[in-house]
């Protein structure tokens, strides 16, 4: 029993740097950021669109009838200035669960119009985890401010891990779906995926866009489909495993990181913060990536001392 | 996961109840989905989704909604999704099949012909009609190089307007 606890503590417990959490608040933040901002317009204009297609989902499933575009323009300025405040980590406390839940009423409301975009809800969810946790002790305004202790700690590690788990249950719940289709284990023999990106294809071609060429070229290769639908499985089945161990979780990720890779070239779509690696920057030591920042900062500072004393003496 | 070449202090277990019970409630409210795999109609939601794409078994017939310009010489153009709405592409193709599905293919043709009527680029200064279709393929021919439809309905079809002055046109991405 006390092994199982032990165990049980080590995985979901993990003493982390309070810098991990942060630069995955920033990474995660900076994303949003530049999701929402620039689909400013578009995002507007779908809230404009005629009421026929309204059909609420997630967080405004209640909603009766669509609000008025100038409420929508409202609560999409109030989500890019909270999401500055979360960006630059200043009163996190308040402003951390706000601007989550704001982004997840924003992006609830963008999806309820006839389309969900799946690959919304990793960035949601995980800026939902981010925003409700002590993911601005480090690397924040608040913790210049306040000099708050940036020592490793269980706290810090425990949100991580959640978003961890919460991607990987993410994509078992992609496999599963599979599984539980029409198909069953027949899916990973290939034949459905390509008929996927066949649909995918034509309806490309029917809508006057262009559809990728490598799927003309695939199409008469059925067991590349075989192969890819066994790793897919292997990738979405084996999720959990990711949590158990960190090289197994970094090895897992780059995998899934390679699967979407795949999609963008395969059927022309692109997940974007699946693509960027954002989605998978929990499993990896995301503190690193300041590593250029502060290279680039060293080099500064050896080529112009006098900048570097004035800095020191801030 | 371990921490990844970091010095660790670990400290007592104080305080670790409140978030094993935040943990536990999002696994199960993120996991609970996979009910909808159980159910009749399944139903799908954001962000919390049971991730039903790529799980559906495919007809080897694709089903699908076109748009079509037609100029002075009968030539026909496939014109782009973005004409009949706002938003991403699969957003738009699935409004186009709501407004079909709803006997309402009128109000998408009225839109795109509007809408080409102030493109300015080519062939749009030349189009005349606009048709909302239904189509069928043979997936196994359409790969091969035949794209013909093996039958086509025409759900719509209307007159391009007068050329006004023309507005913007702005890039929308998904």
């Amino acid at each position: 029993m006390n092994a199982l606890k032990s165990w049980m503590d080590s995985l979901w417990f993990p003493a982390m740097p309070s810098k991990r959490i942060a630069a995955i608040r920033i990474a995660a933040g900076l994303f949003a950021l530049w999701y929402v901002a620039q689909r400013y317009s578009m995002f507007l204009g779908v809230a404009a669109t005629e009421p026929f297609y309204f059909k609420p989902v997630g967080a405004v499933w209640w909603m009766r009838e669509p609000v008025g575009t100038g409420l929508f323009e409202i609560l999409m300025v109030a989500t890019l200035v909270l999401n500055l405040a979360f960006i630059a980590g200043w009163k996190h406390r308040l402003t951390g669960p706000a601007f989550a839940l704001l982004l997840l009423v924003l992006l609830s409301y963008r999806n309820s119009w006839t389309m969900i975009y799946h690959s919304d809800n990793a960035m949601v969810l995980q800026i939902l985890i981010l925003g409700f946790t002590r993911a601005a002790d480090a690397w924040s305004v608040d913790a210049w401010l306040r000099s708050l202790p940036a020592a490793a700690h269980w706290r810090y590690g425990w949100p991580v891990q959640l978003i961890c788990a919460v991607t990987a249950a993410s994509y078992f719940l992609a496999g599963w779906a599979k599984l539980a289709g029409d198909l069953g284990w027949n899916w990973v023999l290939g034949d459905s995926l390509r008929s996927q990106v066949a649909a995918d294809a034509i309806r490309k071609i029917l809508l006057g866009e262009s559809a990728p060429q490598l799927a003309f070229f695939l199409y008469e290769h059925l067991w590349i489909f075989t192969a890819i639908g066994i790793v897919s499985m292997i990738v979405e089945l084996g999720a959990p495993l990711a949590l158990l161990n960190r090289r197994l979780g970094m090895f897992w990720a780059l995998n899934a990181w390679a699967m979407h890779w795949g999609i963008l070239f395969i059927m022309d779509i692109t997940f974007r913060y699946q693509l960027a690696g954002l989605i998978f920057l929990a499993f990896f030591p995301a503190e690193r990536l300041a590593a250029p920042f502060r290279w680039f900062l060293a080099q500064v500072g050896r080529e112009h001392p006098a900048a570097q004393g004035a800095g020191g003496a801030a | 996961m371990l921490n990844h070449g970091t010095e660790v202090t670990r400290p007592p277990d104080r305080g670790k109840r409140g978030p094993a019970l935040v943990i536990a409630l999002a696994l199960f409210i993120v996991i609970s989905p996979v009910a909808e795999n159980f159910k009749r109609k399944p139903v799908d939601s954001f962000p919390l989704s049971y991730f039903p794409m790529f799980s559906f078994r495919r007809s080897p017939v694709h089903t699908g909604n076109t748009l079509i310009g037609i100029d002075d010489a009968g030539h026909r153009t496939r014109l782009r999704a973005a004409l009949a709405g706002t938003g991403g592409f699969n957003q738009i193709r699935r409004q186009i099949q709501a407004k079909v599905k709803a006997g309402r293919a009128q109000e998408i043709c009225e839109t795109v012909a509007a809408r080409v009527s102030r493109a300015r680029r080519e062939p749009m200064p030349h189009i005349r009609t606009v048709q909302v279709l239904t189509v069928k393929h043979e997936v196994d021919a359409f790969f091969s190089g035949d794209q013909t439809a093996v039958s086509e309905t025409v759900q719509a079809a209307c007159e391009v307007p007068e050329a006004e002055p023309l507005a913007h046109n702005r890039k929308e991405r998904p």
